[in-house]
């Protein structure tokens, strides 16, 4: 391990409102897939923002780290990350985003990935997904959520404030950058994602909303989606963006994956997906990318826990319709 | 991993297969295929298909669909921010191509295939016998496949899906396209195939809805979930207005 254990306690939450049994018991909860209070949730956010407020655009990242796609409020799927990735504070992980909407626990899986954050804030680095926003959760899910399980919407505004502040990306030991979506017409360099003011709503358009929307493509230069917004970039953007920046490789997530990754641009990019079964109804593998000390790179894929409570597939059936 | 299942009735069978998504490489082919990507979620290996005398009829298969979306430049539809994006993004002299250029809601007109090289629909006035349908009871099979669905890059919904459900002497199908463009349009494709178990020829009813998005907003009842309303294609099909509609006979 590169990062000392002993830091852990020392960067965790200086227990003021909240202290470390405080964390320690929020996530023993969260684990049993049970929400915290919205004082709880409340103090939560208050925490990890100061955590999250001190991190970089381009956040450092040691390794072995294991780097994990989109989650999407499967909660039960994300136990069985951490069965087959290893527990936090053992294994380190980073997760790129889209922590909610979908899925029918983003209150829980969002509640404790950022008490993990809390605990342990050099062990786990959680980066912003499109979906952590105001705009897209109220059409996708998390809002309704909120609403369902707290009778208001406060526990959703503790969270979308808290969003604004996740770091855009993350470097592993210089060598592999990480984000959501993926790269921007209007950047060329990590240096200018570092002086991107973050902390805001998604914006609509520019280089903030390129890094969390972007797709790659097989086609190469930068293309202008069909839709009318949004970039897409070839092999030879990645090529020469790896090339500048003394990168290896390009991980981002966003996109759902058969396998649950898929290497494109001839291996300067790769994509991650780890919901499995993605809307309980796709069947595709969730994968996750793990990265040890010496840089060596493996794919871990798994398929989704078994679990009570929740449909086969998202629909009821039989029905009557006409 | 397919599933299959199958009920038959005197002469005629229903089968349905159903899995997961594509695989990469599937996914590649099919976008060799159909000139565009596919959508994200392509179940490419579902189909429901109707025999008579074990001799395939019509059915409904997701290739056959994607090869409907269109590909023309009035076809593509753009999302409500366009106008700004552009006008924030693009720079004099900056001049990205837009790729692939096809209706990225994946709007198809696609009403499922012939399979016998003889059959044609002919245009009728017959309607479906709904009151007989209620009247045979519960269901003796049920089955659901999707053929495709995206979401729009967070724009909205795409999705066709099939139900098909056999009651006490009667064979109903309901083939359903919903695109839902947030903040532009809804617009619904629906398909019925009836069957009365004991003739020998089936009937196609179609109707095409649409709706703009405002119109359907302002019929969320105060206090609805809007989120779940919108995602709720029976509640989209019942508020949309129906601009074609159209039965046949398919003699074969």
């Amino acid at each position: 391990m590169s990062i000392d254990p002993a830091n852990d306690s020392k960067l965790a939450p200086e227990a003021n409102d909240a202290t470390l049994g405080d964390v320690d018991r929020w996530i023993e909860q969260l684990k049993k897939c049970e929400p915290l209070s919205e004082a709880d949730v409340e103090m939560l956010c208050d925490k990890a923002r100061e955590v999250l407020c001190q991190e970089n655009n381009v956040q450092p990242v040691r390794n072995p780290v294991t780097v994990c796609g989109d989650i999407h409020g499967q909660f039960h799927d994300l136990m069985e990350l951490f069965k087959i990735g290893g527990d936090v504070p053992d294994m380190n992980y980073l997760f790129m985003g889209d922590y909610v909407d979908r899925g029918y626990h983003s209150v829980e899986t969002v509640s404790l990935l950022v008490a993990m954050k809390l605990r342990y804030p050099n062990r786990i680095t959680i980066l912003r997904g499109n979906h952590e926003s105001r705009q897209i959760t109220q059409v996708y899910g998390f809002y309704d959520e909120c609403l369902r399980k707290y009778g208001s919407a406060n526990v959703w505004k503790h969270f979308t404030n808290l969003f604004d502040y996740f770091p855009l990306t993350a470097l592993i030991e210089d060598r592999i950058f990480c984000l959501h979506g993926g790269l921007s017409p209007s950047i060329d360099s990590l240096d200018h994602v570092r002086t991107l003011d973050r902390v805001q709503e998604v914006p609509h358009e520019g280089p903030m909303c390129d890094l969390l929307w972007s797709d790659p493509d097989d086609r190469c230069g930068w293309g202008i989606s069909p839709r009318g917004a949004g970039y897409t970039f070839g092999q030879d953007i990645s090529e020469t963006f790896n090339h500048a920046n003394g990168l290896s490789l390009t991980a981002r997530a966003h996109q759902l994956v058969m396998e649950g990754f898929n290497w494109a641009h001839d291996g300067d990019v790769v994509t991650i997906f780890s919901a499995p079964n993605y809307c309980y109804r796709c069947g595709n593998q969730a994968a996750i990318l793990e990265v040890d000390d010496t840089m060596n790179q493996v794919f871990l894929q798994f398929d989704p826990a078994p679990r009570e409570g929740e449909p086969v597939i998202a629909r009821r059936t039989p029905d009557y319709f006409l | 991993m397919q599933k299959q299942d199958d009920f038959s009735f005197k002469y005629w069978t229903i089968k349905v297969q159903r899995g997961s998504i594509l695989k990469s490489h599937e996914m590649e082919n099919l976008q060799s295929t159909l000139g565009f990507p596919p959508p994200e979620m392509t179940f490419g290996n579902n189909y429901i298909s109707i025999e008579y005398k074990n001799q395939p009829v019509v059915g409904f298969f997701t290739e056959d669909a994607l090869k409907m979306v269109g590909t023309k430049p009035e076809d593509v539809m753009q999302v409500s921010f366009a106008k700004d994006w552009a006008k924030s993004r693009i720079k004099p002299g900056e001049e990205y191509p837009v790729i692939y250029p096809f209706d990225w809601t994946y709007y198809t007109d696609y009403q499922g295939t012939i399979q016998r090289p003889n059959a044609k629909f002919i245009e009728i006035d017959q309607v479906i016998p709904v009151q007989k349908i209620l009247n045979a009871g519960q269901n003796l099979w049920f089955n659901e496949i999707i053929l495709f669905e995206d979401e729009l890059a967070d724009n909205g919904k795409s999705m066709f899906d099939v139900r098909a459900r056999v009651v006490q002497g009667h064979l109903i199908l309901l083939a359903r396209l919903v695109v839902r463009l947030d903040k532009v349009n809804v617009r619904l494709n629906e398909t019925r195939i009836y069957i009365d178990l004991l003739n020998d020829f089936l009937l196609k009813d179609c109707r095409k809805k649409q709706a703009t998005y405002d119109k359907i907003i302002k019929q969320i009842p105060v206090g609805g979930d809007k989120a779940a309303l919108l995602d709720d294609n029976n509640w989209l099909s019942e508020r949309l207005d129906t601009v074609d509609h159209k039965i046949y006979k398919l003699n074969f």
